[in-house]
């Protein structure tokens, strides 16, 4: 039971990570970015390169080269979650809804394929020698038994969750983003970059998400073009959950969202556990149509 | 234009090239000796990619090109008001249909279940049209119904041996609108992204409902009793009168949905969609309306796939997938939302061009979704209301800011 809470934790700690994305550029610019789900996929690919270089270069010390890993697989994302915003949504502000959605949703299929065909189309592994020794290494502490890998997953996700926390309550840059959450119109009156602090909220979001690509992928041990797809969707659903738009409540969503999956694992089978994350969102939506911790607002006339 | 300014407009392409660069020329794997990681220097694989992708952006831009210019000549609306005309006058469609009928039947057997999955296509495009097009409803999951439609006819193919197709298709038509009653009754106090990746929701668990369940047989697929497809009447192939049932239903959708367009029913639509608040304070009853239109876009997405299950004689989960969700809304948004001459010319065209394009060229078949999502975004940067779509839909598409 305890083994079932924290995998589930450790999974929701992942779908957090990626939910903050969908909720920052929802908050600030009211629509899905559908293809967000592709930069935890790119973040993936990216930390594979990245330890491929290292590894070319001599260095194989895990202690030493999957940091750094994870640094360039988030700068990658970040640089791709920006290319994204300039090329696909930057024109369509102030458009109908449904234009930056198809737009979203065609850029995940051409990021999607473009990694299908320039790697691989099946899977490829993930470098062992970085996962290996910390997923073989296993800590009891009573009933509980943990493995390294878990500790960094929920430990990275903790820390990163606090910088997040920390930019958006006490720097400039985040109270310009909280500013441009609140009214475009106005922040941009007083002088703000609005487009520059749009593109920041992208690269935030797609570094996050490629963090926890890393992990996903270290967890997993192989990685596919299509990983993205599946989880993007269910850190989305984890987003509309805790009440898209809201900071705190993509983490609620997503640490919701992953302990729902594995308590149905262990109750009822891993078959029924993406249906039982997608069950949880319909009927919270129906409970409460602004999510859990989403504000009532009243609509616009 | 100044020097500087040139620099800054090639600043994003750069950044282009070296965020790519590592998939396009490089190659990662393990030492399988030691377990090291490696990064090898692997050219080929980007070489491959960018000579197939190159031409194909090429091209895509001769086409926008010739587009524009066509554009500048007023003849968008003539396609527009011919459709009109055709389905103002029943004796005109029935005409059609029973040309398109005959000249079916001297079609190879390929070219018949081609266009017999065009016309698929078409009511697909048509019913979510009625969602997304007419009252502005989001809806991501259409696949669902379609699925649902599928196994129907597979299912009641099961229960009662023999079951004719004839009986399958209204029975289609009517459990995927309920489905749609269900699923909309819940969401319709959702507004448009909510209820949006509600219906995705609603389609992924289907999909895995339909691979859990014993009664569905799974990931296998479901292999439909030749006595439920559809039957060789006299002279005429199971395979033409599948085309013909498909023509036909067809014909009476488009029929349908043009008559539902100009009633009442079909104003207040529009006035939903325009402003719902608005529509709600002139006396619509809005939820009402709302219902109404998810329950005819999900029955006529539930008959094309009855259609699809009866002529192919196999249905497995994936018809309820995403790709086949976005398929369809593609085909609205490239034809012109709103637009029916457009669903229709959006359905021809993403079904057939991709099809003969890999029949003709099998190298590009890999490149084809890659191909498909540069569209949508293309589409929406620089044409937004689609191939036909009307003056009215375009202001609405690119708002004011």
């Amino acid at each position: 039971m305890l083994e079932t809470l924290v995998n589930g934790l450790s999974r929701g700690a992942i779908y957090a990570l990626v939910a903050l994305g969908y909720t920052m550029v929802y908050g600030i610019l009211g629509m899905i970015n559908f293809a967000h789900g592709e930069m935890f996929m790119l973040g993936m690919f990216a930390s594979a390169f990245a330890l491929g270089a290292l590894g070319s270069a001599g260095l194989v010390s895990v202690g030493l080269t999957l940091p750094i890993a994870i640094l360039v697989a988030m700068a990658l994302s970040a640089g791709f979650g920006a290319m994204n915003e300039r090329m696909a949504y930057r024109k369509l502000r102030g458009a109908h809804l449904l234009a930056p959605l198809t737009s979203a949703i065609g850029m995940s299929i051409v990021l999607q394929n473009f990694v299908m065909l320039s790697v691989t189309k099946g899977k490829k592994d993930f470098p062992q020698s970085v996962s290996a020794p910390l997923a073989d290494t296993r800590w009891s502490i009573g009933p509980l038994n943990i493995s390294a890998l878990q500790v960094l997953i929920l430990g990275s996700t903790f820390v990163l969750m606090i910088g997040l926390w920390f930019v958006i309550q006490r720097t400039r840059l985040g109270i310009a983003l909280r500013a441009v959450a609140q009214d475009r119109t106005m922040a941009s009156l007083c002088g703000m970059k609005v487009d520059h602090l749009i593109t920041w909220a992208f690269m935030i979001g797609s570094a996050l998400a490629a963090a926890a690509g890393t992990m996903v992928a270290m967890y997993q041990g192989v990685i596919r073009f299509d990983a993205g797809y599946t989880l993007g969707l269910k850190a989305f659903a984890a987003a509309v959950l805790g009440g898209i738009g809201n900071i705190p409540g993509a983490v609620l969503g997503g640490l919701l969202i992953g302990l729902a999956e594995d308590l149905t694992t262990s109750a009822v089978g891993a078959d029924w556990k993406h249906t039982s994350s997608f069950a949880l969102l319909i009927l919270v939506l129906l409970l409460r149509p602004r999510g859990l911790l989403g504000e009532r607002v009243a609509d616009k006339v | 234009m100044s020097t500087a300014a040139t620099l800054r407009r090639l600043v994003p392409l750069a950044l282009l090239a070296i965020l790519t660069a590592p998939f396009l020329w490089f190659h990662f794997d393990t030492d399988l000796t030691t377990g090291t990681p490696l990064l090898s220097w692997e050219p080929s694989h980007g070489w491959k990619f960018l000579k197939v992708v190159v031409p194909g952006f090429a091209t895509g831009a001769l086409v926008a090109f010739l587009a524009r210019l066509w554009d500048r000549t007023p003849r968008t609306p003539l396609v527009a008001r011919a459709s009109h005309e055709v389905l103002e006058t029943p004796w005109m469609v029935l005409v059609l249909v029973a040309t398109l009928s005959v000249s079916g039947l001297f079609l190879s057997p390929k070219g018949l279940s081609m266009g017999t999955f065009v016309a698929i296509y078409m009511l697909l495009a048509l019913g979510l049209n009625v969602t997304i097009g007419f009252t502005g409803l989001l809806v991501l999951g259409y696949s669902a119904f379609y699925a649902i439609g599928a196994y129907t006819l597979a299912l009641l193919s099961q229960a009662f041996p023999g079951f004719p197709v004839w009986l399958s298709l209204p029975a289609a038509f009517v459990t995927a609108s309920l489905a749609g009653l269900l699923v909309g009754l819940p969401c319709l106090r959702l507004r448009g992204d909510y209820l949006a990746i509600v219906t995705l929701g609603f389609a992924e668990a289907l999909r895995e409902i339909l691979r859990n369940l014993a009664i569905t047989r799974g990931d296998k697929g479901f292999p439909i009793a030749s006595t439920s497809q559809f039957p060789a009447i006299g002279p005429l192939a199971a395979k033409q009168v599948a085309w013909i049932a498909a023509i036909a239903t067809l014909a009476l959708v488009c029929l349908a949905v043009h008559r539902l367009y100009h009633s009442r029913t079909g104003r207040a639509w529009i006035a939903i969609r325009e402003d719902e608040t608005a529509a709600a304070m002139m006396g619509i009853p809005v939820v009402r309306q709302k219902l109404l239109a998810f329950a005819v876009s999900a029955g006529v997405g539930g008959l094309g796939g009855a259609i699809f299950a009866g002529c192919w004689g196999f249905v497995d989960p994936s018809t309820a997938s995403f790709e086949q969700s976005v398929l369809v809304l593609a085909m609205v948004i490239l034809g012109g939302i709103g637009s029916l001459p457009g669903s229709l010319l959006g359905a021809a065209v993403l079904y057939l061009v991709p099809t003969l394009l890999r029949d003709q060229i099998p190298a590009i078949a890999d490149y084809r979704l890659f191909f498909f999502g540069s569209i949508l975004v293309a589409m929406m940067l620089l044409r937004p209301q689609g191939l036909l779509g009307s003056p009215r839909h375009r202001l609405e598409m690119e708002g004011g800011s």
